[in-house]
This record gives C-alpha cells, sequence and structure tokens, in this order.
C-alpha cells in the first residue's frame, strides 16, 4: 500500500512536469508572437452571461424618469454589443415602443414586423396602436387616426380605454362631429385622471350643439373636480371661462360674476377671467364695479387682448354713464397706452429679427435629459398631441412681448409644432455637440495609451510570462505538498508530520549518533549512547503528540498560500486580458471606426443646423406676422381713442361756446 | 364686389395652391427631421459603444439597485463605498422611488477596478411604515476577476417589515 502511494506521488509529479513542460512551450509561443493574433481567444475568453435583466431594468428606469431617448440608446447599444439578444420579443417590443415615442413610426414596424404578434400581450399591442394613432394624427393624418382608435377593442385595461375615448373625441371635436363625440366622451370613467378632460370636453360640444344650460352643467362639474396639480387648476380656470361666457349669453349676468371669481388671478387665463367680469358686472347695470375690474386688468400689459379690450371699455363705459371728464382722461390714457405698446411691440419685431429670439423662448423649459414637459398650463392644449422626446413650451421670455402674444401663437399648430421640431433639433444638436468634443479626446486618450503602451510593451510582457511561470511553478509545488501532508496523515507516520524545531533536534541527534558510532566503547560512551537513545526515544514521543497539531497547522498554511496563490493568478489572468484589450484597440479598427463615426457626425450635424436655421425662421415669420396682426389692431384701438378724444374735447369747447 | 370677385377668382386658387405647397414642405421637412433622428440615434449608439470600450474596459465594475419591497417604507438615500474610498451618494426623489418600486433597476456606478478581492459598504436611511427613521449598514466582500463585473444591490423588506434589508447580486 505505502509502495503504492509512493508510486502514485511519483507519477502525479511526472504529470506536473510534463505539464510545465507544454506550459513553458507555450509561452514562449506566446513571446515570439504579438498579442494580437489572440484577439479572437480573448474575444471568446469572456464568459458568456446573460444580464439583459439588469439591462432591462436599466432601461425601465430611465424610461420611468422620462428619458425615452436614453432608454432607447441604452437598448439598441446592449442589442448591438450582444447583451440583449436581437430576437428576444420583449426587448424588440420595448424598443418598438420607444421607436414610436420617438416619432419613428417606419423603424418602430420593423421591429415590429420581426415578433410573432402573440408574443405581444393585449395590452401592449394596444398600447402600441395608440401610440401610432397619435403619431399618425400628429402628423396631419387624422382619419387614419380616428379609425384606429374607432376600432372595437377588446380586453382594453380601464385607463386604455379612457384614453381612447378621449383621443377619438379630439378627433371628432376636431371635424364638428360634437354629437358622435358627445357619446364617446360620455364613456369615460369618472375615477380616471382623464375625467376632468372629458367633462370639459362635454361642455364645449355641448355649447357648440347650442345646449347651453347643459354645457354649463358640465362645465361647472369641471369647476368643482379638486384640482391635484398645475394641469387640472388650469383645466378649470379655463372651464370657469367657458362657463362664464355661456352664462353671459344666456343673459345670468350673476352666475357668470360668481363663476369669473372662482378664476386664479396668477394663472394664464386671469386676464380673460377680468374682462369677463367687468362685462358680468356691466351686464347687470353695475358699471362702477365693472369699471374697476378693468382698471385692475388695465394695469397689465397692453399687447394681450382683455387689456386692450378693457382700455377700450373703460372710457366707453365713462361716456356712457355721462362722465365725460373721466371719459376723456381715460380716452387720452389709452392713447398714451396704445402708442407704448406699439413701440413695444416695434421693439420686439426688432428684437425677433436680429436676435436669437427662438433660442430665449427656449430657455428654461428645455431639459436635455428630459422627454416631457413640465409646464402645466400649455399641455392641456396639447392632450394627446405632446410630441414626445420632446419638451413643450412655457410661456415667458426674459425679453420680449409677455405671456399673452406666446399664448396665442402657441395655440396655433404651425408655429407650436416648429417650435416642438426646433426643440428636437436642438436636443439633436446637443447630442451631436457632446459626441463632437468626445472624439477628440477618445483619439487622444487611444494614442497616448498606445505610446505608453509601446514603450513599456516588452517589459509587460516579461514580467506576465515569469509571474505565470512562477506562479505555475509554485502551483505545483504546493500541489505535491499537500499530498504527501495527505498521504503522511493516512499512513499515520510521524516523519512528514514534523515541525522545524523538531527536524533541527533529529539532525543534531543523528550527527551526535554519527559520532558516537566511531568512539571507543567503553561506559562513558556506552552511557552517552545510552543518553543519546533516550533522547531520540523522547523526541520520537514529543513527535507522536504534536502530530495532529503539526498537520492541522501545515494543511492550514498550505490553504492560505493557495488562496494566496489564487489572487496571484486572477491578477495575472487580468493583466493579460487588459494587455489584449489594449492591442486589440491599437492594432484594431478602434480608429477607423472612431474616424468613421466623426464623419458622419459632421454631416449629421450640417444638416441639424440647415434645419435648425430653417425652423427658427419659420417661428420668426409667425411671430412677426402675429405681432404685425397685433400691431395694426393696437392701431386702430390708438386711432379709435384719439378720434374720441378729439370729439370729446370739440363737444367740450362747442358747449363751452354755447355758454358763453 | 367686383374686387371681392376678383379675390376670389385669383387669390382663392393661389392660397390653395399655397396650402397644398406647405403641406408637401411640411411633410419633406418631417421626413428630414425624422432621418436626421435616426442617424443621431445610431451615432449616439456606435459613439457610446466606443465610449464604453475605451472608458470602462474589461476592468470595469457597475452596480446597480434595485428594489423589491411590499411594505409601505420610503427609501430616503444610499451612500456607497468602496474599499474605504467614497465612491457615489444618492438621494431618492418620489419618481425615483415610485420608479424602481414599479420593477426598474438603477445603475448607480459604473468605474474601473483593479482585479482581487474588495469591499463595498453599503447605507442606506429611510422611513419605517411608522414614519420612523431608520439607518442601515451593510458590508459586501466579493472578488473582481479578468471581466467586466456587474453587482446588484437588492433592497428588500425586512422579516418584520419595519426596515429594509440588502441582498447582493453577482452577475458572472
Amino acid at each position: 500500500m505505502t509502495q503504492l502511494a509512493n508510486v502514485a506521488i511519483f507519477v502525479f509529479a511526472l504529470a506536473l512536469s510534463l505539464s510545465t513542460a507544454a506550459a513553458s512551450s507555450n509561452d514562449d509561443n506566446l513571446n515570439n508572437n504579438s498579442y494580437k493574433n489572440k484577439t479572437r481567444e480573448y474575444e471568446s475568453s469572456f464568459r458568456p452571461r446573460d444580464i439583459s435583466p439588469l439591462i432591462f431594468g436599466e432601461a425601465l428606469h430611465l424610461y420611468y424618469d422620462d428619458q425615452y431617448y436614453f432608454s432607447l440608446s441604452r437598448l439598441l447599444t446592449a442589442q448591438q454589443t450582444g447583451l440583449i439578444s436581437p430576437n428576444d420579443p420583449e426587448a424588440q417590443t420595448f424598443i418598438g415602443q420607444l421607436l414610436l415615442k420617438y416619432g419613428l413610426m417606419e423603424q418602430a414596424d420593423q421591429r415590429f414586423g420581426t415578433i410573432d404578434p402573440l408574443d405581444i400581450p393585449a395590452n401592449v399591442t394596444a398600447d402600441i396602436w395608440f401610440d401610432k394613432a397619435t403619431l399618425l394624427q400628429k402628423r396631419g393624418n387624422s382619419e387614419i387616426a380616428e379609425k384606429m382608435f374607432a376600432r372595437e377593442w377588446a380586453d382594453l385595461s380601464l385607463s386604455q380605454e379612457n384614453y381612447r375615448r378621449t383621443m377619438l373625441a379630439n378627433l371628432l371635436m376636431g371635424r364638428r362631429s360634437f354629437e358622435e363625440a358627445l357619446i364617446v366622451l360620455k364613456g369615460v370613467s369618472p375615477d380616471s385622471i382623464l375625467y376632468p378632460y372629458a367633462l370639459y370636453n362635454i361642455g364645449v360640444a355641448l355649447n357648440r350643439l347650442d345646449r347651453l344650460t347643459e354645457s354649463a352643467e358640465a362645465l361647472d362639474q369641471v369647476i368643482n373636480v379638486k384640482s391635484y396639480n398645475g394641469k387640472q387648476a388650469a383645466l378649470k380656470d379655463k372651464a370657469a371661462i367657458t362657463l362664464g361666457h355661456t352664462y353671459l349669453q344666456q343673459g345670468e349676468a350673476e352666475k357668470a360674476t360668481e363663476i369669473f371669481h372662482t378664476v386664479r388671478l396668477n394663472g394664464p387665463f386671469s386676464n380673460s377671467a377680468l374682462l369677463g367680469l367687468g362685462l358680468a358686472e356691466k351686464q347687470q347695470g353695475r358699471s362702477r364695479r365693472a369699471l374697476v375690474a378693468w382698471a385692475e386688468l388695465a394695469k397689465r400689459s397692453a399687447i394681450e387682448l382683455p387689456v386692450q379690450e378693457a382700455i377700450a371699455l373703460i372710457p366707453a363705459t365713462f361716456e356712457e354713464t355721462g362722465n365725460l371728464q373721466h371719459a376723456l382722461d381715460a380716452y387720452r390714457l389709452a392713447v398714451i397706452i396704445f402708442r407704448k405698446e406699439i413701440e413695444m411691440i416695434d421693439e420686439t419685431i426688432l428684437f425677433i429679427s436680429d436676435g436669437d429670439w427662438a433660442l430665449e423662448l427656449m430657455e428654461g423649459q428645455y431639459d436635455f435629459y428630459s422627454d416631457k414637459t413640465s409646464n402645466p398650463d400649455i399641455s392641456i392644449h396639447n392632450l394627446g398631441q405632446e410630441v414626445p422626446m420632446a419638451a413643450t413650451p412655457r410661456l415667458g421670455t426674459r425679453k420680449g412681448v409677455d405671456s399673452d402674444f406666446l399664448y396665442r401663437l402657441f395655440a396655433t399648430r404651425r408655429f407650436n409644432d416648429s417650435y416642438v421640431n426646433f426643440i428636437e433639433l436642438k436636443r439633436l444638436r446637443d447630442i451631436s455637440n457632446h459626441w463632437s468634443t468626445q472624439i477628440p479626446i477618445f483619439r487622444e486618450t487611444v494614442i497616448n495609451h498606445e505610446n505608453v503602451y509601446r514603450q513599456q510593451e516588452s517589459r509587460h510582457l516579461n514580467i506576465i510570462t515569469r509571474s505565470k511561470a512562477l506562479a505555475r511553478n509554485l502551483k505545483q509545488r504546493l500541489t505535491l505538498l499537500d499530498l504527501e501532508v495527505n498521504l503522511a496523515s493516512a499512513q499515520g507516520s510521524s516523519i512528514n508530520n514534523v515541525n522545524y524545531h523538531q527536524i533541527e533536534q533529529q539532525k543534531r541527534l543523528e550527527w551526535v549518533k554519527g559520532r558516537l558510532q566511531s568512539a571507543p566503547s567503553d561506559i562513558a560512551y556506552d552511557n552517552l549512547r545510552e543518553r543519546v537513545r533516550r533522547l531520540a526515544g523522547v523526541l520520537a514521543w514529543n513527535k507522536l503528540l504534536e502530530q495532529p497539531e503539526i498537520r492541522i497547522n501545515n494543511a492550514e498554511e498550505i490553504q492560505l498560500i493557495s488562496e494566496q496563490l489564487e489572487q496571484t493568478n486572477i491578477k495575472i489572468s487580468s493583466l493579460e486580458y487588459l494587455e489584449l484589450e489594449l492591442v486589440q484597440r491599437f492594432d484594431g479598427d478602434y480608429l477607423r471606426r472612431l474616424a468613421q463615426q466623426e464623419v458622419k457626425l459632421y454631416e449629421v450635424v450640417r444638416d441639424i443646423d440647415v434645419q435648425l436655421a430653417f425652423y427658427k425662421s419659420n417661428m420668426e415669420s409667425l411671430a412677426l406676422d402675429e405681432l404685425t396682426e397685433n400691431r395694426s389692431k393696437l392701431v386702430q384701438r390708438l386711432i379709435a381713442a384719439q378720434l374720441r378724444v378729439i370729439d370729446i374735447e370739440d363737444g367740450a369747447s362747442t358747449s363751452n361756446q354755447d355758454r358763453l | 364686389m367686383f374686387w371681392s370677385l376678383k379675390f376670389l377668382v385669383y387669390a382663392l386658387p393661389l392660397a390653395l395652391f399655397a396650402g397644398q405647397v406647405m403641406a408637401e414642405t411640411d411633410y419633406s421637412l418631417d421626413s428630414k427631421l425624422r432621418g436626421l433622428k435616426e442617424d443621431v440615434l445610431q451615432l449616439n449608439n456606435e459613439l457610446s459603444r466606443l465610449e464604453e470600450e475605451l472608458l470602462f474596459p474589461s476592468t470595469q465594475l457597475s452596480l446597480f439597485l434595485s428594489l423589491d419591497v411590499g411594505t409601505n417604507i420610503t427609501l430616503n438615500d444610499v451612500d456607497i463605498s468602496l474599499d474605504n474610498q467614497h465612491i457615489v451618494y444618492h438621494f431618492y426623489t418620489d419618481t425615483e422611488y415610485s420608479s424602481l418600486q414599479r420593477g426598474s433597476i438603477q445603475r448607480i456606478y459604473t468605474g474601473n477596478l483593479i482585479s482581487g478581492e474588495h469591499e463595498l459598504r453599503v447605507t442606506i436611511t429611510g422611513f419605517g411604515p411608522n414614519g420612523d427613521e431608520y439607518l442601515k449598514r451593510e458590508r459586501y466582500l466579493f472578488n473582481k476577476y479578468a471581466d467586466k463585473k456587474f453587482v446588484e444591490l437588492r433592497i428588500i423588506d425586512s422579516k418584520d417589515g419595519s426596515s429594509h434589508e440588502f441582498q447582493f447580486k453577482e452577475w458572472d
């Protein structure tokens, strides 16, 4: 058995030494050839692992954070690098949905085309169709969009059904089919977040159908809905304005007054509310109260139509009540205000023509990372028409004219579309700018790395090769030692399970024994021999006693060295990978790929700039049209006020002459 | 009357034609815009790949954070150190927290790391079901091998539902 074990150790040692020889031969080859020959090996050496749940989770996180673009980009990159399978239906569906949100319907359809429709859950299918219909509506293809929303849908969730109805009603109202819209809107469930919008549209539809009492009831319900955010508060204001005017139409001025009072003073509809309030008071014969409301309104910017209206109504009301002196003063004031506003419009026209008005308009309301608007007021106009991947505008600029003018501008589809496109382009430009600054840095980094690497290349290779050989040698010795210790333990032999001190003692004893062998045989030497024999016995006894402890210590030491050796091996293989990665970058096509992208980037930036210039000019000309129209109205009002001043002054002088 | 009729005869067809031209221009501009969007998206993907290859090769360590909690606990912030070096602090907004609750996973850190044994120390604070503030610290040892390392910090309910606990998952 012992002999057999010894043979086994011999065979194992032989095997190890043989493998060492083979490995050294490999090392030599490695030294002779460049690392680039191992690129393929490097690429396949990484263990394939499925981290797709992490990638999906991350894309979802970006999506929920309204960063659709970055979510899409992350998924596409992951798919290109093989982290997500190109045939994964879940991935394809998600990417398709994001492409739709990005406005790329054809590309989205290509993705959906690769998936078995049965792999897409029913509710997701509906979402996809609704996103498509919304996109088509945005592109002006309302007819097809309406058909898509009007289709019979099975298994829709409640929120999907509410969305479908709201969108369909918008389209029906757009082509003045108010009766049909009413039927559709009545199906929106009252606990839906879209319910206030549905109620508002019901009110508007009934108003258009001249069913004023019912319209008032619906709008009144909107006003009484508890508002949780700015969007809902703005909707309530808008409903109050519509309801107030409905009451005025019906001659119910008292109710109108009450309703106009509910509009927020700092909201976008406060001017209309003050104007309406004055009209309601006047309808009730309370001209003084009407004048108070309009006087408050007249303090505001006269670029806004309700303010102009109030400024014109104040002197007219004074005239009606026979207070000619007040009327004259008010007309004179109106002349001054209108003239000042005309000057301001002229300045604004110059500002728009000369400056970066479009960029000013965008300032503070554009977030590079987010794809959604945070502006509550404008969104209600764009419900269902919000363009994802682009913010919608907030009203007001740092320079130039005030909000009402912009509000009217944004209310026109052409301006709003141009603005949204402009913002999208600006964003594309920002992304391109980012890469324009990064590409030279990448290139410089690669070149610097290469310079440093080339200087150290041979030294690195030597160190790695030597370290590998050393680690391999250590590993063999450790394995052999471990085997010997285990064998000794199995045999119960104390030969190998000794500590250093015992070995030293053993050596000394052997030395003394050797000396005593050649010594003469007399009593003194015999005593000494006897003593040595006893000492040998004690040593053997000690060895036996301490053997288990020594055995444990040996095993622990071997284990520790093994672990340290394992860490060294990890370090060596990491270094090898790094070397290979670097070489792949230098000898591979990294710089060529970078150069290719740089050319593409240059072309894209050039195209973006052309488009940006177009949309900027388009927005400017639309704004200038609006301003010119406004200017012409103000000039008319100015002339009318001046004429009234002359008339009253003439009347006064005639009356004075009569008196004289 | 004559001028009105003249306007109708000349101006109306012109206006209609102008509308048609405008619609075609819009359509063509829309296509151009879509083309540009697609190009930038493609460009962004290629360059992101190149960036990752350059900046985060096999030395990459990415830490992800996910949430699997059923009780009414709010996560306030997370503070992470790696080998006694502070690497990231994140304060959670309501949107982010709600996003995590809906199953998303946040990439909280990406950096480079040498191979070998490393230690993560994570501290989280939040509010328990009763609104009480709590703070929790965890320590985690892991080995970085030759290729990229992805570690997920999963925050789960504690057994008594009064606070959060961590689970670490190495995606090897």
